[in-house]
């Protein structure tokens, strides 16, 4: 790597959204790794303005995401914390998501909470973001998804429908902030890097008949991060509203 | 030689669409209705579902005029028991209301209320649909259809509300479509592009009007009219011609999105 990358990449300043195990805490624990300066936003109801001690390069902050005006928080602490921001990665999902359901067993709530309320905070988050990307003269916004909003999957619908609704929100935010300098792509993942492993199994099945052309799903820090890093380079400046699929050559609609 | 007779495709199929007291939903209504279906005309506006009711009434069509507000679960609910009252059984949901999209914003700039108008008739009344008319197309082994966009598809910068919820929609039916696949239901969209008086109200603002762009990218170099030009996919769709079809957007434009 030339040195003045490394030096740029040295000065990142990154906002990921992520639980604290799961792809994206894998994706934060490489960012940081690799140099950049990285808060994490950790969703914790009624957790508003916890913050970890620095772990490194690594900010915990806790953040509620079932407010507008609680993200906007969590996001303008963060902000703080880094002094600013170059990229923000959201890679994380609730759990009621990530596990299977008969969409028939979904209750209102349930729909409400976990379905609608990450499209909510998604929303809610870009909106706080803007400003301080603006700021800094622009930057990169990727949303890290499983594949499962494309090819549909049973039994993780209300994933399905997030995934797709963050994967349009990201050509929306894309298509409106490009003049700002900011480009917004999607990270279109292995739906087996974020469900159990049993069903993680039945969802390649599903999504194709043949196996990853890599012979695996990925890894989130070897194989996603990496990929982060060049969204946020000045290399990728002109790739925006794009929808990158690294899932290791299993799905290839596009 | 007579002139072929075009053959009735929902003889004796009930519907339900949501939205049908004009525009596209209205369109969809009529269409559905000339192909024999019993037709249940959802609509917040009793005023204006009555008057498509009577439309097609007058025109020889079976049709029934609920009052339904998507949003709310019982409403939804209500229409679906009326379908099964009045004709037996439900074959088919369309669901096609939305909240007016509004004024152009940018991601920033969007309303409160609009967000949430939309989250509301577009993603929590998907669920509500496709809840309450589950038990009936599992019987009858029928379809649940849902209108969405190519904004859905390829995002917008003058309505990107509009274009997630739709985005949400499109995962909702292709997941829903897997899952219900295997026991007989078929799950699709229709993604139009029709001239409905809600649109010409919101083409006095939009860009993509004023500036003529939507007509230059338009291979057919017209905007769609609901009931002949989107009513017959509908139809299509509801039918038995489409009983290995399920998962699918169809975008109905003029040929203006070719991604697919």
């Amino acid at each position: 790597m030339p040195l003045d990358e490394k030096r740029r990449l040295a000065t990142s300043r990154r906002i990921v959204v992520a639980g604290s195990s799961g792809p994206g805490a894998g994706i934060a624990a490489a960012l940081a790794v690799d140099g950049a300066r990285v808060a994490v936003l950790e969703p914790a109801p009624q957790g508003q303005g916890t913050t970890s001690p620095p772990d490194g390069a690594l900010h915990r902050l806790a953040c509620d995401f079932a407010s507008a005006a609680a993200v906007g928080a969590g996001v303008t602490a963060a902000v703080e914390a880094l002094g600013g921001i170059d990229q923000f990665v959201y890679a994380w999902y609730p759990d009621e998501l990530t596990g299977t359901t008969t969409f028939t067993d979904v209750s209102e709530e349930e729909w409400a909470r976990a379905c609608e309320g990450v499209l909510d905070a998604a929303w809610w988050l870009v909106r706080a973001l803007i400003g301080p990307l603006r700021a800094s003269g622009g930057g990169s916004i990727v949303f890290v998804v499983p594949t499962v909003g494309l090819t549909g999957a049973s039994g993780f619908v209300m994933l399905s429908v997030v995934a797709e609704g963050l994967r349009v929100l990201a050509k929306g935010c894309g298509r409106c902030w490009g003049e700002d300098g900011v480009a917004v792509n999607t990270l279109a993942t292995s739906p087996a890097l974020w469900v159990a492993p049993d069903h993680g199994q039945r969802l390649l099945r599903e999504i194709s008949l043949s196996v990853p052309a890599m012979g695996r799903v990925g890894d989130p820090g070897r194989d996603l991060a990496p990929v982060i890093e060049l969204l946020g380079t000045d290399e990728a400046h002109f790739l925006t509203a794009g929808t990158l699929v690294t899932d290791g050559g299993l799905w290839m609609g596009l | 030689m007579s002139a072929p007779t075009s053959p009735r495709l929902l003889e004796g199929k009930t519907l339900i669409v949501t939205g049908a007291g004009g525009g596209v939903g209205m369109g969809i209504a009529l269409a559905c209705a000339t192909h024999g279906a019993n037709v249940v005309i959802a609509a917040r506006r009793v005023e204006t579902g009555d008057e498509v009711a009577a439309e097609i009434t007058h025109r020889g069509g079976n049709a029934l005029s609920v009052r339904c507000d998507v949003t709310v679960a019982a409403d939804v609910t209500a229409a679906v028991d009326a379908a099964i009252d009045r004709f037996g059984g439900l074959d088919c949901l369309i669901h096609n209301a939305v909240a007016p999209v509004g004024e152009p914003h940018k991601v920033e700039d969007v309303p409160d209320a609009t967000w949430q108008a939309m989250m509301s008739t577009a993603v929590r009344a998907s669920y509500y649909c496709a809840q309450a008319a589950f038990a009936q197309l599992r019987e009858r082994g029928g379809t649940f259809i849902l209108l969405t966009s190519a904004a859905g598809v390829e995002g917008s910068p003058y309505i990107p509300a509009y274009g997630v919820v739709k985005a949400a929609q499109r995962g909702l039916a292709k997941s829903l479509a897997r899952e219900w696949g295997p026991l007989g239901i078929r799950v699709n969209c229709i993604a139009p592009v029709a001239m409905t008086p809600a649109m010409a109200v919101s083409a006095q603002k939009s860009p993509v009007f004023l500036e003529g762009r939507l007509m230059d990218r338009t291979p057919l170099r017209r905007i769609g009219e609901p009931e002949p030009d989107i009513g017959p996919v509908a139809v299509f769709l509801a039918s038995d011609l489409s009983q290995y079809v399920t998962g699918q957007t169809i975008v109905v434009d003029g040929g203006g999105f070719t991604a697919f």
